[in-house]
């Protein structure tokens, strides 16, 4: 019998639950516990989980929550400012955590309590999304096609729910974090314009500098590379606005995003470019690799038993393999000029 | 005064030329050559 808590049920949540109730899964979730400070959204995610709900295999509890989940992995899908402290919570349970945030602050200071999972040997997978996660996976795989890697570029378009896209419009106005030459350079949000050509349907889009969390956690997986960088797509009207307060409200779930790792480095004598990218709703992919992280967890193949990313923690052609019997096709770019 | 005055409207010209290259953007980049396809095969081993 296994058990799994996932805390948040907004657009990424739900699906997990989802995910891992479906017939036929490759993970063996006999139950579900989805926790939400909202009852309205739990009802939600009630109603979407329908037969499995029906089948007494979904809990739920809402705000004041009882003690710690007893859960075999805690799956984090809260908005920001909360995932720190459920993070703390289920170490000090020793159970192990999926974490789906992508924010650059709490990323860093969930990574703090890196030691604590150490000592008691509990895997903390940080970053299991879309971006950071599949990016760092997609990383890992590109990096065994070369002798050498110097650059890894991750850009990102889209958000999974409102929590993340608030994420997102607080990203472009803050600094971001470039990892280059053995030092962090800091560079203004919304700088460093870039048109980067993803999978379709999403194509070109103009992607800038932003507050994110992926070349933290890729200098984590991959301390030899020289320079890590990520950016994200953004509207001028996104530029203009992002030191404003988010007005208008956002929609439940987005439309396509996608996600685009271009890796450089050296193979043999010659120098090599590979571009690779996923194109998908973004809480959909975030899900589907969260859910296949928390599968490879109850299975006990994250290679890491302690606090690492993604990239670290699994196998990158069977992470990939799995992944893609949920409908996240990773894509290569083959081409002259593969690189914008 | 006047210096006050001209110093002011230096200041919102500045920014409103700033406003407007920052909402009119610079040159178009021309669309690249190649595409995208499945990693599949060798490509995943």
């Amino acid at each position: 019998m296994s058990r799994v808590a996932i805390l948040g049920a907004g657009a990424v949540g739900t699906r997990v639950a989802r995910y891992l109730l479906a017939s036929g899964s490759a993970g063996s979730v006999d139950r579900v516990l989805l926790r939400d400070v909202d009852p309205e959204r739990l009802s939600g995610a009630l109603a979407v989980l329908d037969e499995a709900a029906a089948d007494g295999r979904v809990e739920v509890e809402h705000a004041p929550f009882p003690d710690q989940a007893d859960a075999d992995v805690i799956v984090v899908a809260t908005p920001r400012g909360t995932q720190l402290r459920a993070v703390r919570e289920a170490l000090s349970g020793g159970i192990p955590v999926v974490l789906s945030g992508d924010g650059l602050a709490e990323t860093v200071a969930v990574a703090r309590l890196a030691d604590e999972a150490g000592e008691r040997g509990v895997p903390v997978v940080l970053g299991a999304g879309f971006a950071p996660g599949l990016s760092g996976v997609l990383a890992a795989h590109a990096r065994s096609w070369f002798d050498h890697v110097e650059e890894i570029h991750v850009a990102k378009v889209g958000a999974g729910g409102p929590a993340c896209a608030l994420v997102h419009h607080r990203a472009l106005s803050r600094l971001s974090y470039d990892w280059r030459g053995g030092g962090w350079r800091r560079r203004p949000g919304g700088s460093g314009r870039e048109l980067c050509w993803f999978p379709e349907p999403v194509g070109p889009m103009d992607c800038y500098r932003a507050a994110l969390s992926d070349p933290v956690l890729l200098h984590h997986a991959f301390p030899e590379v020289e320079r890590i960088t990520a950016r994200m797509a953004a509207t001028r009207l996104d530029r203009l606005t992002a030191p404003l307060p988010m007005l208008s409200p956002t929609r439940v779930e987005g439309g396509v995003g996608a996600v685009r790792v271009e890796v450089r480095g050296r193979r043999g004598t010659t120098q090599d470019v590979r571009v690779l990218g996923v194109a998908e709703r973004p809480a959909v992919a975030a899900a589907a690799v969260a859910a296949t992280t928390v599968e490879w967890a109850l299975a006990g193949r994250l290679r890491v038993r302690g606090m690492a990313s993604l990239a670290e923690m699994v196998e990158p052609v069977s992470f990939l393999s799995d992944v893609g019997d949920r409908g996240l096709v990773a894509e290569i770019f083959e081409g002259e000029h593969a690189v914008v | 005064m006047r210096m006050i005055r001209r110093a002011i409207a230096a200041l919102w010209t500045t920014a409103a030329v700033a406003v407007a290259l920052r909402a009119v953007g610079g040159v178009p980049v021309e669309r690249q050559s190649g595409g995208w396809r499945p990693l599949e095969g060798p490509d995943l081993t």
